[in-house]
């Protein structure tokens, strides 16, 4: 009946910013340590989160997420990120994704 | 010739200032958002401690003031603070003892309901209850239960006073919400600055503080479009400013094809609708917080006057039809984004 949209909290820290292709993503889960993952191999990584798992797909440089526990899938309908700054956030289950790159961003900070 | 040499000295200083720190930064999920804090220092080692401190000063604060951690001292004030104490056969109200650092956080966030004409109100928190913007089933509350839970939101119901607070009505209660990120932002910052930092950014889901330049140069944040998710509508180049941002786009939901989003008119008890978004540059985070969700709710009229008559206060605010204004003190700083 009620269709869910509530956005916002995927959009972040330099998430907008348009500069080259990045080569690795950084991932955090919860207050964990941050993984440092390679987009060069395609591959599936599988993320225990807070409420459950979230699927991560890397594929010709890109990244997304495919699947997650969460309801508002906010984080799936992010899409693909491949540009340094880009992230993908999942907050029900406390997953971050986002991409490295060399080049730093145009702008430090959006606020939202 | 000495005003070109003294021109040169001047640039070697300031080349010279920003050289040699290295940028340090860390995240958390905190306060239901995701915190950075970044860092520009010549010593790793003091500044990771530095980031560490902050960090938990923000943990710390979250624990505090959050009202869904039914062991923060908000969550004993709503249960206790229309306390009725039976003495003899007489019913004396009771009064709730409050830290200084609450005290101080109640008496500013009175002074926002005052500047906003009670459009930012703590005490808006038996509304927020029944306006659930999480979980599988939303819904908008029953209209008979929105105008009943409204007769408990007025901010002159709370009576503060000797370090001590008391509430008139029963089952009235506070949410520091509207200001808390604020809050922590600054709590952030205060640290860092103890520890010797000077050029650092705490940004708490894009509440943010810049302190110092970065590298040299003023900080650059973007302020997002309200209705182009991953657009922003400027930039702004800032130094020792909080910039905070209350959107109608952060939270939200459809019902009967409405749309409901997350910042309540405490004077309705529906969404407010004057705004889409209303960006607030101040010298403090926590002041810059409260103010930015008042003026979304006092509308673009009167918030972009409240703004000028502010004394270092700037602000961008876009009304519902998607018009823009800018303060006085921004109009030549923005930089507009085609």
């Amino acid at each position: 009946m009620f269709t869910l949209v509530a956005i916002a909290s995927f959009s972040f820290v330099r998430l907008f910013f348009i500069s080259n292709e990045g080569k690795e993503a950084l991932i955090k889960v919860g207050n964990g340590p941050v993984q440092r993952v390679s987009l060069k191999t395609d591959r599936r990584i599988n993320l225990e989160g807070e409420k459950g798992r979230v699927v991560i797909e890397i594929k010709e440089g890109r990244v997304r997420a495919v699947e997650s526990s969460c309801f508002q899938k906010i984080c799936v309908n992010t899409g693909w990120i491949n540009k340094p700054g880009q992230n993908i956030i999942c907050l029900p289950n406390k997953v971050l994704v986002t991409i490295e790159g060399k080049e730093s961003p145009k702008i430090d900070a959006v606020s939202y | 010739m000495k005003k070109f040499r003294a021109l040169i000295f001047v640039f070697l200083i300031i080349f010279i200032s920003g050289c040699g720190k290295k940028e340090y930064s860390k995240v958390e999920f905190l306060m239901d958002t995701v915190v950075e804090i970044k860092v520009y220092h010549k010593r790793k080692a003091e500044a990771e401690k530095a980031i560490n401190s902050s960090m938990e000063e923000m943990k710390r604060v979250e624990q505090k003031m959050s009202c869904f951690f039914p062991g923060s001292e908000v969550s004993r004030i709503n249960k206790e603070a229309f306390l009725e104490e039976k003495k003899g056969s007489l019913l004396v109200e009771g009064w709730i003892p409050v830290s200084d650092e609450l005290f101080s956080l109640l008496g500013e966030s009175v002074l926002l309901s005052k500047l906003t004409k009670g459009c930012f109100d703590i005490t808006i928190y038996p509304l927020w209850k029944i306006w659930k913007f999480e979980g599988e089933n939303i819904e908008v509350p029953d209209k008979k239960k929105i105008e009943k839970k409204l007769q408990l939101v007025n901010y002159n119901n709370i009576i503060i006073g000797n370090g001590k607070i008391k509430f008139v009505k029963r089952n009235m209660g506070i949410d520091f919400g509207g200001i808390a990120k604020g809050y922590a932002v600054d709590a952030a910052i205060k640290v860092l600055k103890d520890k010797n930092i000077n050029s650092a950014m705490v940004n708490a889901g894009g509440d943010m503080y810049v302190l110092g330049r970065k590298q040299g140069k003023p900080w650059r944040i973007g302020i997002r479009h309200p209705r182009r998710e991953r657009e922003i509508l400027g930039t702004i180049e800032v130094e020792n400013r909080a910039i905070v941002t209350s959107g109608d786009y952060e939270r939200f939901f459809f019902s009967g094809g409405k749309k409901y989003h997350h910042i309540i008119n405490p004077k309705t008890g529906y969404p407010a609708d004057e705004c889409q978004s209303v960006t607030i540059v101040a010298k403090e985070a926590t002041f810059a917080d409260g103010l930015a969700t008042g003026i979304f709710v006092l509308g673009p009229k009167e918030g972009m006057a409240l703004i000028e008559n502010l004394e270092g206060v700037e602000g961008v605010i876009v009304n519902k039809e998607g018009d823009v204004s800018v303060s006085s003190g921004l109009i030549s700083k923005i930089e507009y984004v085609n």
